[in-house]
């Protein structure tokens, strides 16, 4: 069964992603996956039910690609200092800028899920996840404030990311990674 | 999932035409438009049997007593209506060839207007979405038999 291959799957995912970022929500056919994947005509309804099924596993393939490696897991859930979480939050804009076509992709599907409820539910929940994760680290982490520190990181590290992808000249790498330190400089406040 | 069995054309046709159905029903234009291109990628004479295989079954559940002209004028009403809303392209002319080819009654010898195959494709999803909404039903059984029908008469090709 050809359609049970999870690298098959996958590889329509990826391929996925490269023409959302490309050609955006409208370019998303099914056609245009099957040609991106280099797979042959007809695969992609192999695998996915219908257009609102492949753009959902498209949110969950992006969740899935940012996941950093065991290493960067661990330093993120350990005791943390301001120092250590500007390297942190640091490691994090660089990861989630690194993969310039899945967050333009995630843009796209953000617009979609304006207009599709199941899309809009699906991010709901990965992104409450993920920053409940990171609210959670943080807390474990031994630095003041909590939930409130973590969000508005969340706000304003993610502008900065579309900034650097969508208007690259607006702030260079160096200004991105003095702005990443600000940022956390400004919102943890660690007692004197 | 659909049946493992069928010709990945069938499939293709049914994946599509269900996406389409879901963008028309959240009035997404967008998605609209890219299920309707991969429609028109397909064998136009197919994709047109399933959809008028639905379409039928649909007015027969909805009209056990048979059909009157006021009935197909207030689904073509309906859908031009509807669709304008949200789907600025949408060509009432195309609706028209959608319900009389559907019911079969279309005058050979009358002048056809020329609409574009893609024109014709948005409106057949597009009356099919009004007669699913009139029926409140989901179309995925529907076009599970409208392409068990054609497989069962073997207008389809098989891979």
């Amino acid at each position: 069964m050809v359609r049970t291959n999870p690298e098959r799957r996958r590889a329509l995912l990826d391929a996925s992603i490269e023409v959302l970022a490309r050609d955006g929500a409208r370019g998303l056919t099914f056609r245009a996956v099957d040609g991106e994947a280099a797979v042959p005509a007809g695969t992609a309804s192999n695998y996915f039910a219908n257009r609102d099924d492949l753009l959902v596993q498209v949110g969950h393939r992006y969740y899935e690609r940012l996941i950093p490696d065991a290493e960067v897991l661990a330093r993120g859930r350990a005791p943390q200092t301001r120092d250590s979480m500007i390297d942190v939050m640091t490691e994090v804009v660089e990861r989630v800028a690194r993969f310039r076509t899945g967050y333009l992709a995630i843009l796209e599907l953000r617009l979609e899920a304006t207009r599709r409820p199941a899309l809009q539910s699906l991010l709901t929940d990965r992104v409450r996840t993920d920053l409940d994760l990171n609210i959670a680290n943080y807390r474990a982490s031994g630095l003041p404030d909590g939930e409130n520190t973590v969000v508005l990181l969340y706000f304003a590290l993610n502008w900065l990311i579309l900034d650097r992808l969508t208007l690259p000249d607006l702030f260079d790498e160096q200004r991105t990674a003095e702005l990443v330190r600000t940022a956390v400089e400004r919102m943890i406040v660690e007692p004197v | 999932m659909w049946p493992e069995h069928w010709p990945v054309i069938a499939r293709q046709i049914t994946t599509s035409t269900e996406s389409a159905l879901a963008a028309a029903s959240d009035g997404a234009a967008d998605a609209f438009r890219a299920s309707v291109d991969d429609l028109a990628a397909l064998p136009y004479e197919q994709v047109g049997a399933v959809h008028a295989g639905v379409a039928r079954e649909l007015l027969e559940e909805l009209h056990p007593d048979g059909l009157t002209g006021e009935d197909v004028q207030a689904v073509l009403e309906r859908t031009v209506r509807a669709g304008l809303a949200w789907y600025p392209e949408l060509a009432p002319d195309a609706v028209v060839s959608v319900l009389t080819g559907t019911l079969g009654v279309s005058d050979p010898d009358a002048p056809q207007p020329t609409i574009a195959p893609v024109d014709h494709l948005a409106a057949a999803v597009l009356v099919l979405a009004d007669l699913l909404a009139a029926r409140r039903v989901a179309a995925r059984p529907y076009l599970r038999r409208a392409v068990g029908e054609i497989e069962r008469g073997e207008t389809m090709e098989m891979p």
